[in-house]
């Protein structure tokens, strides 16, 4: 089940993100994780998890309840800077405001997912390394910390 | 009494400072660095993770602040970490140059004749100059002569080359690096690297190392107020502790660590509330 949980989260997380930027007028591939064995072409936009924590409150937690934070970068890989800077900013707002619902294979709510502290995002472009690369790609990395609380 | 207060605060806060100081250079950078770079994966080898460590040592600049009511700020920045531009100058180690031909055919920068079989290769740290071969082939080149070590077909007809090693290429990077006073492998670390194998795995470089700062300066300061209240204690005063308050920490792009305590001690001469 701790295996699932993560994968159920970051299910969620790129499905809700993906409806976010199609709505917003992007069109973009969204996959999860962070390697791939397939090349990544522009524009694709990749959710990966950091390493999570148990939030532990100063007065203790419910016995039924538990929280865990989930440390989260985002991958914009976009085939020039400008995109990669105009989608870094779409997604930095898309983490702060929008609370994703943890659903599972059987579409039943296990956990929300906020990101409460807004100072825990970021947002940077990051240029290609090679020159004179076959395929130009920049890639946006977003970061922020989320909460998912599971009650039960 | 009042001097022998005023001077276990100044004893306390530089035994605070010089112990912190102590404690990140020599053991927490190199612990918490390795660890770090280890979980990077086979992208991020040794000899990167010893650059790193070696440098960070020698570019910590720890410094103090007081704000005059005993409040005390402790902040540890790195210098001269490097940027994408750093790292850049890291690759392209032994690319093929095309090189600019004069009057007579002959390179500029080899004197040799435009098609000989021994161009001219770049040397780290890369400088931009134009290279050879488009960025597919090259990295078929790098794909299977230098990491997976096979020799490698080229284009000049009959030529076989066997290329150096991933770890004789981190080496080289390194050394240039090095020769610039820069160590910008850190941000393989903090972003990752999927552009060629072997791939780093994004480990949130600052932010980990931030909190395992924080919390070592948290403890240090936590023996401070420790010594402090001793010293008081064997002074003869009674001291009243009002509690601890958590401690803070702010991504700034340096490291910054906080830590208050707050203690107040009553005597029979002076009253006086610190926290650090």
């Amino acid at each position: 089940m701790g295996r699932a949980k993560s994968y159920f989260e970051r299910r969620s997380l790129s499905s809700a993100l993906g409806t976010y930027l199609q709505n917003a007028g992007w069109t973009v591939n969204i996959r999860e994780g962070y390697f791939s064995n397939d090349a990544i072409e522009s524009d694709t936009v990749a959710v990966t998890f950091l390493p999570s924590a148990i939030a532990e409150l100063q007065i203790g937690r419910a016995a039924q309840e538990k929280t865990i934070v989930r440390r989260v970068q985002i991958n914009a890989y976009m085939s020039n800077e400008h995109k990669a800077s105009d989608i870094v900013d779409e997604i930095m707002e898309f983490v702060d405001m929008v609370p994703i619902t943890v659903e599972d294979a059987d579409d039943n709510d296990l956990a929300s997912m906020i990101c409460y502290d807004s100072s825990s995002i970021s947002g940077d472009v990051v240029p290609p390394i090679m020159k004179n690369p076959s395929v130009t790609r920049w890639r946006g990395v977003i970061r922020g910390t989320y909460e998912v609380h599971y009650l039960d | 009494m009042v001097d022998t207060f005023e001077r276990g605060l100044d004893d306390a806060e530089r035994f605070a400072i010089n112990k912190t100081n102590e404690a990140i250079k020599r053991d927490v950078l190199g612990t918490s660095i390795r660890a770090l770079g280890e979980a990077g994966g086979e992208g991020f080898p040794e000899v990167y993770i010893d650059h790193l460590i070696r440098h960070m040592r020698y570019n910590t600049h720890i410094s103090s602040n007081t704000f005059g009511n005993g409040q005390m700020e402790i902040e540890v920045t790195f210098s001269n970490m490097g940027d994408y531009d750093d790292l850049a100058r890291g690759f392209h180690d032994g690319a093929l140059i095309q090189e600019e031909t004069g009057a007579h055919g002959y390179g500029k920068l080899s004197g040799k004749p435009k098609y000989n079989i021994h161009p001219p290769q770049v040397q780290l740290p890369y400088n931009g100059e134009p290279l050879m071969n488009e960025q597919e082939r090259r990295q078929e080149f790098w794909e299977q002569a230098v990491v997976d070590g096979e020799p490698f077909q080229t284009d000049m007809k009959g030529l076989t080359v066997t290329a150096p090693s991933f770890g004789e290429v981190a080496y080289n990077r390194v050394s240039a690096w090095e020769g610039l006073g820069v160590a910008p492998e850190w941000l393989l670390l903090e972003y990752g690297y999927t552009e060629s194998r072997p791939e780093v795995s994004p480990v949130d470089f600052t932010n980990s190392l931030e909190s395992i700062i924080n919390c070592v300066a948290s403890e240090i300061y936590t023996g401070a107020v420790v010594a402090l209240i001793k010293i008081a204690q064997d002074a003869g005063e009674s001291i009243r502790v009002v509690g601890t308050s958590a401690p803070r920490s702010g991504r700034t792009g340096r490291f910054v660590a906080y830590k208050e305590a707050l203690a107040e001690v009553e005597t029979d001469y002076s009253h006086c509330l610190f926290s650090f």
